[in-house]
């Protein structure tokens, strides 16, 4: 359980975030927009989840940790063995001569066993460091996969009401159009130009509920099969990106992975040395004897039996170990380089990202709300039709959906950085880009 | 001819040289009190009937002369001014001495002129006397009569005033950007003798401007879709209303500098007859009766008559979109459209929309939605029936039975018995009427 408990800690990485903000966006629309098309209900509402309660739960009963666990348990079994000291054998030999069976009898201990079972559970204490930072790693790697995989649905969840709203002014517009050519004021250009639009963002809407729903299984399998909740919206952004400046030195200070490959060059150079000595030592015995033949009194006594390599019989075995663990450092050598590399891009992704996300939140998003406000008054002035204003509020939604889908690569390229500090490079999975907007038509008031 | 004849005549001869010395005298007298004022100052507009010689620019005042000698002299400045159109919309024009149209400039025939020019203005400027017959070298058109004024510099023109009548004034540089900024002003020339005096005496520039909502500059490069129609550079409810008196003569004459378009004027209760134009008086014989008097662009249309009616009478441009204030034509004809379905929708996507005009504009100026500051879009002015639902080139003329205690800011109340109202359903039903 305490191994258990430092994975899901690996795996948490950063639990310390605030996941109470609120995204303001209108209750979904009922299914009108897509009616009848097939495994597109309405969206599930029930507990609200936030992203690091959901990865909480998702790692507490996953069963690769487990299996990580077991990995690990297995490497301290061999510790165990390699360590031990080696008990006495009882051999008995039954010779039949012809003169009459002759028995023998021997108590004894392997003291080349012995003498080396302290190098031995070096090695093998070498092997299970290695196997702990290995098991570590694919434990940070897991959360961090449980992290991207929630907040690729709270983004396509937020998305999917986002372009709801949008669909919504659409089909104000198109309602409107149709009003107007009932009433014989406009041709029917204007109408089938809004027709024509409705329809167009009616696939997006589509496409935005089966990210919706898909991601959505993706997180309800990890969940165990659990359906009665709904994301929470994403967390709100912090002012500042947080990336330690010295991250690349962190980042190789505390790479598991490179600890994993140094501990595995250890065990396979102590192996190379074991593998040695048991080429040039004597196999010694030593024990007490008993002996019974006919016509004799028997014997009993202490005993030393041994065989000497004529030849070192263990050379070839440490070569193969001695390079093993050459390759090993050699690639050691490279990992740091490679550690060092992906921290640099991925501070530099994530400071990027950070920058995208509040300059979109706090910036343009603002701007398209103003831009709406003003085409309002001007619309109030009569100076422009509601198409223009439909237009400005759809622009708005454009740039709400473009914040959500900023502030998700924010949170996957943090979990990144964090990832780094766990010990473990990740691979950051791209979230499939949202498709654009249907172009706002033209040609109408 | 006997001899009692002959000495009639002789007498209304002399009679006739008297009135002409004694209007001579006064006109003389009032042209030397006001060259004594500061040429700085502006009269205040008279509330009582014109006087003799002088006319009444509503919304604005002439420019004041000083004699030097044998020569009237005034000083225009050519500056950007903040202009006030009608409450609550303002912009920046380029005006003459702090206003747009500038100040009518009145004199008498065979006045010589002296007037001194100073271009404050962004680039190089002159001023061409629309209609004046002048020494080529004082036309100023720039270019091909004189140099342009450079900015900071004061430039003079003299001439004679030949002939009386009513002319214009306006820059003749860059005049597209200039006069579409309002670089421009009525010029006055009484006789020396007027054969038809009249009791009131009025001057309307007309003008129009693009005005965007919620701008505070015209759009000089504007050639059409105008939105703000002015008399004197004011909308209405910013016109001053012409007082006059019931059976007085008045004479209104009407210049038009508008960039691109021609102004139908429509007078109501009344009809009169057209009896100069910038080129010269009317001979009587050739002057017909109107309602309506059509002022092209670039020309002066001079209309007298004698009102019979009191009442607050509307007078205005008769195309109907220049009575409109800023209207917008972005918008579909929304009349008889049946937006129930697209007002349910849009209370969920934009709660603060509201659909407007599908029973027409009437009213839609006494909304108070949200709209660009400085603006007045479809704004009319307070009436005493309620609002006029009316702006831009609209004004009132004011006729009044005692014209001298009347108020021109107070209505006209109708008699019992001249006011139109709701139809007595007996009277109706009298009347055959079902």
């Amino acid at each position: 359980m305490h191994l258990l408990g430092l994975l899901l800690c690996s795996a948490g990485l950063a639990l310390g975030s605030e996941v109470d903000a609120r995204w303001p966006v209108d209750p979904p629309l009922p299914g009108e927009a897509l009616d009848g098309w097939p495994g597109l209900g309405a969206p599930v509402q029930g507990e609200v989840l936030h992203a690091d309660e959901a990865v909480r739960r998702i790692l507490a009963r996953h069963p690769e940790l487990g299996a990580l666990a077991l990995d690990v348990e297995a490497a301290r079994a061999d510790v165990r063995g390699a360590g031990r000291v080696p008990g006495p054998t009882f051999d008995v030999a039954w010779l039949p001569y012809a003169s009459g069976p002759e028995t023998d009898l021997r108590l004894g201990v392997d003291l080349t066993d012995l003498g080396l079972a302290g190098a031995r559970a070096h090695v093998a204490r070498a092997a299970l460091t290695a196997e702990q930072a290995r098991t570590r790693v694919e434990a940070v790697r897991l959360g961090f996969r449980v992290r991207e995989t929630f907040l690729a649905h709270q983004a396509a969840e937020a998305q999917r009401q986002v372009i709801e709203r949008s669909f919504d002014a659409q089909a104000a517009a198109r309602d409107l159009a149709r009003a107007l050519v009932e009433a014989g004021s406009l041709p029917r250009l204007d109408l089938v130009t809004q027709e024509a639009a409705y329809e167009n963002l009616r696939q997006q809407v589509a496409a935005a509920r089966v990210r919706s729903a898909t991601t959505r299984r993706a997180v309800e399998a990890l969940l165990g099969g659990t359906t009665d909740w709904s994301p929470a919206p994403l967390a709100p952004l912090p002012a500042e990106p947080r990336v330690p400046a010295d991250l690349e030195v962190r980042a190789e200070a505390e790479s598991l992975e490179l600890a994993a490959l140094r501990a595995r060059g250890d065990a396979l150079s102590r192996g190379a040395r074991v593998a040695l000595a048991e080429g040039l030592l004597p196999e010694l015995n030593i024990g007490l004897e008993a002996t019974w033949a006919p016509d004799t009194a028997g014997t009993f006594g202490l005993g030393v039996e041994g065989s000497i390599p004529l030849f070192g019989v263990g050379a070839a075995r440490q070569a193969s170990l001695s390079a093993s663990a050459g390759a090993v450092a050699a690639r050691a050598d490279q990992g740091a380089l490679d550690v060092g590399a992906a921290a640099r891009a991925a501070a530099d992704t994530a400071r990027i990202a950070h920058a995208r996300a509040v300059h979109l939140e706090t910036v343009v998003v603002p701007m398209q709300r103003e831009v709406l406000h003003e085409t309002l008054l001007q619309y109030n002035a009569m100076q422009i039709g509601a198409w223009q204003l439909l237009a400005a509020l759809r622009a708005e939604l454009d740039a709400s959906s473009a914040a959500i889908e900023a502030a998700r690569a924010w949170w996957v390229a943090r979990a990144a950085v964090d990832a780094l500090l766990a010990g473990a490079r990740v691979e950051v999975g791209a979230a499939d880009a949202m498709p654009a907007s249907a172009p706002t038509p033209s040609g109408a008031h | 001819m006997d001899r009692r004849d002959f000495l009639a005549g002789l007498g209304g001869l002399a009679a006739g040289g008297l009135l002409a010395r004694a209007a001579e005298a006064a006109e003389r007298s009032a042209h030397a009190a006001h060259a004594a004022a500061p040429p700085e100052a502006l009269p205040a507009a008279p509330r009582a009937a014109t006087p003799r010689g002088r006319v009444t620019t509503p919304n604005g005042a002439s420019l004041p002369l000083r004699r030097v000698g044998a020569v009237k002299v005034g000083h225009l400045v050519a500056e950007e001014v903040r202009h006030t159109f009608a409450p609550g919309l303002e912009a920046m024009v380029w005006g003459y001495n702090g206003g747009t149209p500038g100040p009518t400039i009145e004199c008498t025939e065979g006045d010589r002129l002296r007037i001194y020019v100073t271009n404050r203005l962004r680039e190089p400027t002159t001023v061409h006397w629309h209609g004046v017959i002048l020494p080529n070298g004082m036309d100023g058109v720039s270019g091909l009569n004189q140099a342009p004024i450079p900015v900071g510099a004061t430039w003079v023109y003299e001439f004679v005033m030949r002939h009386a009548g009513t002319f214009m004034y306006h820059s003749h540089y860059d005049e597209m950007t200039q006069i579409a900024l309002g670089a421009a002003g009525m010029i006055v020339v009484h006789p020396r003798v007027d054969p038809r005096p009249v009791d009131r005496d009025f001057v309307l520039m007309t003008h129009e401007w693009k005005l965007s909502v919620g701008a505070s500059r015209p759009d000089a490069n504007a050639m059409n879709d105008f939105n703000l129609l002015t008399f004197n550079g004011r909308a209405f409810p910013g016109t001053e209303p012409l007082l006059m008196g019931v059976g007085e003569r008045v004479r209104i004459r009407l210049g038009n500098l508008s960039p691109m378009d021609h102004h139908p004027i429509h007078l109501h209760g009344l009809n009169f007859r057209v009896t100069a134009t910038d080129g010269g008086p009317i001979p009587e014989s050739a002057q017909h009766p109107d309602t309506t008097v059509l002022v092209p662009t670039g020309a002066v249309r001079v209309i007298e008559f004698v009102p019979t009616e009191p009442g607050d009478w509307a007078m205005h441009c008769h195309m109907t979109h220049h009575i409109m204030t800023q209207m917008g034509h972005g918008l579909p004809p929304m009349i008889g459209v049946d937006t129930s379905v697209v007002d349910r929708r849009m209370s969920r996507v934009l709660p603060a929309y509201m659909t407007m005009g599908t029973t027409g504009m009437g009213g839609m100026g006494d909304m108070t939605m949200d709209i660009p500051p400085n603006s007045l879009p479809m704004k009319g002015g307070p009436g005493p029936y309620g609002t006029i639902d009316m702006g831009g080139m609209f004004t009132i003329l004011k006729v009044r039975e005692d014209v001298a205690r009347a108020d021109p800011e107070g209505w006209y109340t109708p008699p019992p018995g001249t006011l139109a109202g709701p139809a007595d359903p007996e009277a109706m039903a009298r009347d055959g009427i079902g």
